[in-house]
C-alpha cells in the first residue's frame, strides 16, 4: 500500500502532509497530556525506549510469513495490534516511525508521499481498527469477532484512501472505480489475513498475560470511539457518493479548500482523461455500491467464519 | 543481519562526511522537481540523473547493489503503470487480446518509471552515503519534533537484533517440522512466534527504559558535536540545487525557449 511519490501530484501530497503533521502533533500532545497526570514522574517524555523497540518488533514481525492463498504470503501490518493493545494515539505515532525508516532506508514509500502513506497506513488503521474495536467489543457481536472486525477494516479504509489519493492526482489515467474495486478486493483478503494474525497474537498475549494491561484506555474514549466510527462512515459515505454522482467533487473540495494551484488544475486539465470518473458501460456509482454490498456481506460471512474456526479448538 | 545500505554509510569520503541536512534539503528539492515534470516530456527526465550519478561516483559506491536495490523496490509501481496504457485515451498502437493500448498511455507510463529510478536513485544516495543517526539528527535539526526522532533511533536501533531474533525463530520452526507444516500449523506457529517475540520485545524494552533512568536519561539526547554547516555543506547544497534547477528548467520547457 506505500505509495510512490511519482504517483501524486503538490495537490494531494501537500494537504496530506499538512493532515499527517497535524494529527501526529494532536496524538503526541494527547500523549504527553495524559502522562502529566500519572506517569510523569516515571520519565521525563514517556516510554521512549518502550514504544521505540515495539516499533522495532512491528519490523521483525513482518520476516515471519502467513499463508494467505495457495502460492502467496503476507505478513502483519500492525497498527491495528498496536492499537488496541496501547491505544491509537502510541499507535500512530508508532507507525508514522516505522513508515519513515522504511521511506528513509528501504525507499518503501516516497518521501513526498510520506504524508499520505502516514494516514493511509497509519492514522487510519490505528483510529479507525481502535473505533471499530471498541464499538464491537461493546456489542453483543462475539468476543473474538471485535480484534479481527478492527484489524480487517482498518486495512481497507487505509486501503480505500489510495485510489481517491492517485486519481486525485490525475497523473495516472486509470479510472476509480475500477482501481477501487481492485484495491479493495486485494485489501479484503490481505486485511482478513491481517484479522486472523492480530486476533490470534492478541489471544496468544493474553493467555500469557491473563491480567496484564498494556496501557489500553478504555471506557474514557467512549464517546471518542463513537466519534470515531460516525466520521469514518461519514467520510466513507460521503466520498463514494462523491465518486459516483458528482464528476468534480474531488475538485470542488480542491477548491473550497484552497489547494488547488494554478499549475495543478493545468495539470489536472492536461492529464485528466476520465474527468468524470466512469467506465463506459458500468456506471461508477453502481460498480462502488457494488463493492460496498459486497463488503459488508463478505464482513458478516468472515465473521461468522472466524468464530466458527476459532471457536471449534475449545 | 547484514543490510548493506548501513555498511555503505559507514564509509569516509566528502559526500559522507557532509551535514545530513543538507543531503534530505537536496533530497527533497530533487524529488519535488522530478515530479513536477510533465510525464510527455519524458525525455528530460534522463537529465536528473545527473545528480545522483555524480554522487554515486564521488561516494564511490558500488553501482550494481545499488541497482539491484532499486529494482528489487519496483514491482509494485510497474503493476500500477502496467494498467495504464490501457486507460490512458489517445492513439491506439496495439490491441492485446483486445484491449486497446494508447501511445499516449505508453508515454506516461515510461515517464512515471522514469521518474521512479530517478527518485530511487536519490534516496538510494541518501541512505547509502548517510549513518542513520545522522540522518535522525538532520531531521532533528530540520525541525521534525523529537518524539518522532526519538522513536525512529530507537526503531532502528533494534530493528536489526529484533529481525535476528524473529528469523532464527522461524528458522527453528521450520528446522523442527521438516517442510511437513500444514497452514493451519504453519498460522498457529506462526502467531505463536509473533506472540512471543511482542512480549520478549516489551521486557526488553522496559529492561532498556530502566537502564536508562538509572543513568539519568531526561528524555534528551545530549550530541558530544553539534553539526555544523560549514563551507562544504553549502557548496554542496549549491551545487546540487543549481543542477536541479537547470534540469528542471529544461524539462519544462526552457525560459521562453
Amino acid at each position: 500500500m506505500h505509495m510512490t511519490d511519482q504517483l501524486l501530484s503538490a495537490r494531494i501530497y501537500l494537504p496530506a502532509a499538512a493532515v499527517a503533521v497535524a494529527g501526529l502533533s494532536l496524538c503526541a500532545a494527547r500523549i504527553r497530556r495524559g502522562q502529566s497526570d500519572e506517569d510523569q514522574e516515571r520519565s521525563g517524555e514517556g516510554n521512549i525506549a518502550v514504544m521505540g523497540v515495539l516499533g522495532a518488533f512491528i519490523f521483525a514481525a513482518q520476516m515471519i510469513n502467513f499463508p494467505v492463498l495457495p502460492g502467496t504470503t503476507g505478513h502483519l501490518g500492525g497498527g491495528v495490534l498496536l492499537a488496541i493493545l496501547f491505544g491509537p494515539f502510541h499507535a500512530t505515532i508508532l507507525m508514522a516511525s516505522i513508515l519513515l525508516v522504511q521511506c528513509l532506508i528501504f525507499q518503501d514509500g516516497g518521501i513526498l508521499a510520506l504524508g499520505a502513506n502516514m494516514i493511509n497506513m497509519g492514522i487510519i488503521p490505528c483510529f479507525l481498527g481502535y473505533g471499530v474495536y471498541q464499538a464491537v467489543s461493546a456489542s453483543p457481536l462475539p468476543r473474538r469477532a471485535a480484534p479481527f472486525l478492527a484489524a480487517w477494516l482498518g486495512v481497507l479504509g487505509g486501503a480505500f484512501m489510495v485510489p481517491f489519493m492517485v486519481c486525485g492526482s490525475g497523473v495516472t489515467g486509470i479510472p476509480l472505480d475500477g482501481f477501487l474495486l481492485v484495491m479493495l478486493g486485494i485489501h479484503a483478503v490481505i486485511g482478513a489475513v491481517e484479522g486472523l494474525i492480530t486476533l490470534a497474537v492478541l489471544e496468544f498475549i493474553r493467555n500469557l498475560y491473563p491480567h496484564r494491561s498494556f496501557g489500553e484506555p478504555v471506557a474514557e474514549n467512549r464517546a471518542l470511539v463513537v466519534i470515531f466510527v460516525v466520521a469514518a462512515l461519514v467520510v466513507a459515505g460521503g466520498l463514494s457518493t462523491v465518486a459516483a454522482d458528482d464528476p468534480d467533487g474531488l475538485e470542488r473540495a480542491a477548491q473550497i479548500c484552497g489547494f488547488s494551484g494554478v499549475e495543478a488544475d493545468q495539470e489536472a486539465a492536461e492529464f485528466a482523461p476520465m474527468p468524470d470518473y466512469t467506465v463506459p458501460g458500468i456506471p461508477g456509482g453502481l460498480s462502488v455500491a457494488l463493492a460496498g454490498i459486497a463488503g459488508t456481506a463478505a464482513t458478516f460471512l468472515l465473521v461468522f467464519l472466524v468464530n466458527r474456526v476459532a471457536g471449534s479448538k475449545r | 543481519m547484514k543490510f548493506l545500505l548501513d555498511h555503505l554509510s559507514q564509509e569516509d569520503t566528502a559526500i559522507h562526511r557532509i551535514d545530513a541536512r543538507a543531503k534530505l534539503v537536496a533530497t527533497v528539492v530533487f524529488t519535488i522537481c522530478v515530479v513536477s515534470v510533465p510525464n510527455q516530456r519524458m525525455a528530460f527526465l534522463f537529465f536528473f540523473f545527473a545528480w545522483p550519478a555524480g554522487v554515486t561516483a564521488a561516494a564511490r559506491l558500488p553501482l550494481k547493489p545499488l541497482v539491484l536495490r532499486a529494482l528489487a523496490v519496483s514491482p509494485l509501481i510497474i503493476l500500477v503503470v502496467a494498467f495504464n496504457p490501457f486507460f490512458e485515451p489517445g492513439t491506439v498502437v496495439a490491441r492485446p487480446l483486445g484491449f486497446e493500448m494508447t501511445r499516449e498511455g505508453l508515454l506516461v507510463s515510461a515517464g512515471i518509471m522514469i521518474k521512479f529510478f530517478a527518485c530511487i536513485a536519490v534516496m538510494l544516495v541518501l541512505a547509502a552515503t548517510t549513518p542513520f543517526p545522522a540522518l535522525v539528527t538532520g531531521l532533528r535539526g530540520l525541525g521534525v519534533p523529537s518524539f518522532l526522532t526519538h522513536q525512529v533511533s530507537f526503531l532502528y536501533r533494534y530493528l536489526f537484533i529484533l529481525a535476528d531474533q524473529a528469523r532464527r525463530m522461524k528458522r527453528a520452526r521450520d528446522a523442527r517440522a521438516c517442510r511437513r507444516l500444514g497452514t493451519r500449523t504453519l498460522f498457529s506457529t506462526g502467531t505463536g512466534i509473533l506472540g512471543f517475540l511482542f512480549v520478549r520485545t516489551l521486557d526488553k524494552g522496559e529492561r532498556i527504559d530502566l537502564a536508562m533512568k538509572l543513568r539519568g536519561f531526561d528524555g534528551r539526547f545530549v550530541l558530544l558535536q553539534k553539526p555544523r554547516i560549514a563551507r562544504s555543506e553549502v557548496v554542496f547544497l549549491l551545487f546540487s540545487l543549481v543542477l536541479t534547477a537547470a534540469c528542471t528548467v529544461a524539462a519544462h520547457g526552457g525560459l521562453g525557449v
